[in-house]
């Protein structure tokens, strides 16, 4: 991925954290069917709650991905040099036979 | 399905060029360790926000979780996962050497699995059950189903170890023990954090 | 091993007789993908008919409240929430997800990745053996005292945690083990589709060399792997609260209804995906092959799955809008859920790109690629109204929803296996549909779908409310305008499940009548077409190596309009 193309992904991924952020009312309560419930702490530990459940799973799956390319990367500056694999997809092991891509997108 | 599948579970290796990127049993390892993490956070999860919709906690007229014994049985189980750590140094080194590190390991985490196990004798004595309130309901179910995982886990650090001793452990299995082991240890100071605190 | 294969049918016929394998070991206890693919399909394709016929009866009593339905009888109160509640399962847990993603799942991965079996193969048959326990689990919920769990597929409790509310004592606890025990099963099969779409590719195929369905059935698995788990827990809970009186659902006793409802539906919306996905897959890889085009943005499709996959974890609550939820969060999750079709949206922008300027053949499974093209994106678009907080207080709980989530499933789960199930039959059985019938199901099907659940938008939005099992006694209800569409919804409902004869007829006489396929019948690039048809134990006696991507179709400076992915040039 290029500079250029890492700020960019960074713009996009603000812009929607921006419009939840500007999405997050005061007090308003519009809902016609919210009941007294047990106060504010009880929504504040939904709302952790939820926070903490969406990321989670993001995160795991995000660190094993990383984890993952990190030894692709290793193994690929380990193998012979020689191999036609191009550096930005580092793919696997099984393919260090040294297949030519012709129709390479 | 064709007639020609007569001949049955063929032995044929499975296919790869080469060295796998991440053996695939540590592989299938660490995905089924992400659905128990999540497993665990939902429970977490959800007793956060049972606690903070509680009006009064903790629950009257129930015991108090022993915190400090508590710390010292985490302290242990911390340590197993130090000794595994040392363990797999040991096995990159020079394998057999691995085999005193595995034994403490399997020794701490029975210690703990052990002293858990009294501790709940205890409470149970004080009138803490699984019905007697939500805190004890989570307690059970929580600290329960991490045992159980400690169990499991130790069977295969067990194993692994005698493996170990007779010569063949794969290098593949104690991948997968040790991912197993090393979610036991580090699930729990969050459950220890959650609960207990 | 490969060379010890028969070489050919006629000697593995031979063999079969007096073979030390016997039909135990080869239809029932294989270890073989294939093999267990088609056991996952045909017992979703039994369910399928069971949770059809479910629908069929509450339908009747929609249209005809009280009157005797055949093959059934009157419909007690009781009967429908079984019904009902049965009927969704069973569609959601039961066909979707063993069609879509564990019987394709199983036969394509391995085929289209170029290796004889998946890496795990007897946690494989593992995996099955416990969804068939599940569903025996199931089936016994229905003979219990009270009969099958009458709670709402969802779950809720206090209905589903307390016998004096849902009647149904026995059933509700036994629906959980079952769904539980499902669950298992799809963990050990997802476990197996990424572990074997990571380390057994063909030597050569590297990562953008996969086709589209592989992707999807793999994001697809770890959707569910990361989602699964809080239901689960919730399950756990729910089980104890019923079983051992624990008080994690009851307000009274310190615990919280709208608990489960999070768990449920942090699982539950991310479920949408995990069926969508590899529908989606199925669908892009029809197109390209019928459209001999490559497929437009291939990459750019492949990363609008992994965003359609992380956006997925944050959505659920739009279930609950109503529920009392916290309108900070209403909000939020308001703004996640219209954000979501921004990415599927792009994916069927994708599918007309790859439409737009081809040389379309229009074949069966190309009329039900199309198909789910068309109604899914309708689906879609009402999915607005309803993620939008302020609209959803009004349409929630109505018809409208019904109606909705029944554009978006039906099309995935129907539509979608239907594609796949026409497009790769010739792969499977050796031989081909017939044209002229699969035709005249599409269309039958697909026109009468259409008239079950668009007077069903209408009714929903005339305020029609899904959950009375009789509406004669609500006189608003029981307008002349509400009844004259439910019984028009039900008509074509019925229609929808007699022309599926059709479809079985197609398929039991092509088993025997049908064109012998060959290899490649539709000239497709990806390999599981090279290997035979049906591929024998092992798949291929030289495995197969890649030299491209998969969809080089109509490539300039060639003599044939499709490039295998294993011609070297």
């Amino acid at each position: 991925m290029s500079a250029r193309a890492r700020r960019c992904a960074a713009t996009w991924s603000a812009a929607p954290v921006a419009a939840l952020l500007a999405a997050a009312p005061g007090t308003a309560r519009a809902c016609a069917v919210c009941m007294g419930g047990a106060g504010d702490r009880a929504e504040t530990g939904f709302l952790l709650g939820s926070l903490f459940l969406s990321a989670l799973p993001l995160v795991l799956v995000g660190a094993i991905v990383l984890w993952i390319r990190r030894r692709a990367r290793l193994l690929t500056a380990e193998a012979a040099s020689g191999s036609l694999r191009s550096p930005e997809t580092p793919a696997r092991c099984a393919s260090s036979l040294g297949t030519a891509q012709p129709a390479r997108r | 399905m064709g007639a020609t599948t007569t001949l049955h579970a063929l032995p044929r290796p499975p296919q790869s060029g080469g060295a796998q990127l991440v053996p695939s049993a540590v592989m299938a390892m660490l995905i089924f360790v992400v659905t128990e993490i999540m497993l665990f956070a939902g429970f977490v999860s959800a007793f956060t926000i049972m606690r903070r919709s509680a009006l009064v906690w903790p629950p009257p007229g129930q015991p108090r979780l022993p915190v400090m014994e508590t710390a010292a049985n985490t302290a242990l189980l911390l340590a197993s996962g130090v000794t595994l750590v040392i363990a797999h140094r040991a096995f990159r080194r020079h394998a057999p050497d691995a085999r005193t590190p595995l034994l403490a390991t399997l020794l701490l985490g029975s210690a703990f699995v052990v002293l858990q196990g009294r501790e709940w004798v205890q409470l149970l004595a004080a009138g803490l059950t699984m019905t007697s309130s939500t805190l004890g309901s989570f307690f059970y179910l929580v600290v329960g189903l991490h045992a159980l995982h400690a169990v499991v886990a130790l069977g295969l650090v067990a194993s692994a170890w005698s493996r170990l001793r007779r010569g063949f452990l794969a290098r593949s299995f104690f991948g997968v023990t040790e991912v197993f082991w090393y979610f036991v240890v580090g699930i729990w100071p969050l459950l220890y954090w959650r609960l207990y605190l | 091993m490969a060379t010890q294969t028969m070489t050919a049918g006629a000697a593995g016929e031979a063999h079969a007789a007096h073979a030390e394998q016997t039909f135990w070991q080869r239809y029932v206890f294989s270890t073989d993908h294939k093999t267990i693919a088609m056991q996952y399909l045909f017992t979703g394709m039994a369910m399928a008919v069971l949770g059809g016929f479910f629908s069929y009866v509450f339908r009747m009593q929609m249209a005809y409240p009280g009157a005797e339905v055949p093959f059934w009888g009157i419909v007690t109160p009781a009967a429908y929430n079984t019904l009902i509640t049965n009927h969704g399962a069973i569609m959601i847990f039961w066909v979707a997800m063993p069609v879509l993603i564990a019987a394709f799942g199983n036969y394509l991965i391995p085929l289209m990745l170029g290796c004889d079996d998946m890496v795990f193969p007897r946690l494989n048959r593992l995996s099955y053996q416990i969804f068939l326990l599940s569903v025996l689990v199931l089936f016994s919920s229905f003979f219990v005292k009270g009969g099958g769990f009458g709670g709402a597929w969802t779950v809720y409790p206090p209905l589903s945690s307390k016998a004096e509310y849902n009647l149904t004592p026995g059933g509700s606890t036994i629906f959980l083990i079952a769904v539980a025990l499902e669950f298992v099963a799809f963990l050990m099969g997802g476990i197996n589709f990424i572990t074997t779409a990571m380390n057994s590719r063909a030597p050569g195929m590297k990562m953008y060399d996969i086709p589209m369905v592989v992707w999807t059935i793999v994001l697809a698995s770890i959707l569910f792997m990361g989602s699964v788990g809080p239901l689960v827990a919730g399950a756990v809970m729910l089980i104890f609260d019923q079983t051992i009186g624990t008080a994690f659902f009851d307000p009274n006793r310190g615990g919280d209804p709208i608990l489960w409802q999070h768990l449920f539906w942090f699982f539950g919306h991310p479920e949408v995906y995990v069926v969508l996905l590899p529908a989606l897959g199925i669908v892009a890889e029809i197109i390209t092959v019928f459209s001999r085009k490559k497929l437009f943005a291939y990459r750019t499709a492949i990363y609008v799955a992994i965003a359609t996959c992380v956006l997925s974890f944050t959505v659920w609550a739009h279930h609950q809008f109503i529920a009392g939820i916290d309108p900070r969060m209403a909000n939020i999750f308001t703004v996640t859920t219209l954000l979501i079709s921004v990415p599927v949206a792009q994916m069927m922008l994708v599918y007309i790109a790859t439409l737009y300027g081809g040389s379309i053949t229009f074949t069966t499974p190309m009329l039900w690629a199309l198909g789910f093209i068309a109604t899914f994106l309708l689906g879609g678009v009402t999915g607005i109204f309803l993620g939008t907080a302020g609209s959803d207080i009004y349409f929630h709980d109505t018809y409208f929803v019904l109606a909705h989530f029944h554009y978006t499933f039906y099309p995935i789960a129907i539509i979608g296996s239907f594609a796949g199930f026409t497009f790769w039959f010739p792969k499977m059985f050796g031989r081909m549909l017939n044209e002229t019938l699969g035709k005249i199901h599409f269309w039958v099907t697909i026109t009468a779908f259409s008239g079950t659940f668009l007077p069903l938008f209408v009714t929903g939005i005339l305020g029609d409310n899904r959950r009375i099992p009789d509406h004669r006694i609500y006189p608003e209800l029981d307008t002349p305008m509400l009844n004259g569409l439910r019984e028009f919804a039900t008509i074509s409902m019925v229609i929808m499940l007699l022309v599926q004869f059709v479809f079985v007829f197609n398929v039991v006489w092509s088993l025997r009548r049908g064109k012998k396929a060959g290899k490649n019948p539709w000239k497709a690039n990806t390999l599981e077409w090279t290997a035979d048809s049906p591929p024998p134990h092992g798949n291929w006696k030289d495995l197969p190596r890649v030299y491209r991507g998969p969809y080089e179709y109509s490539v300039p400076g060639r003599s044939e309009d499709y490039w295998p992915q294993d011609v070297p040039n």
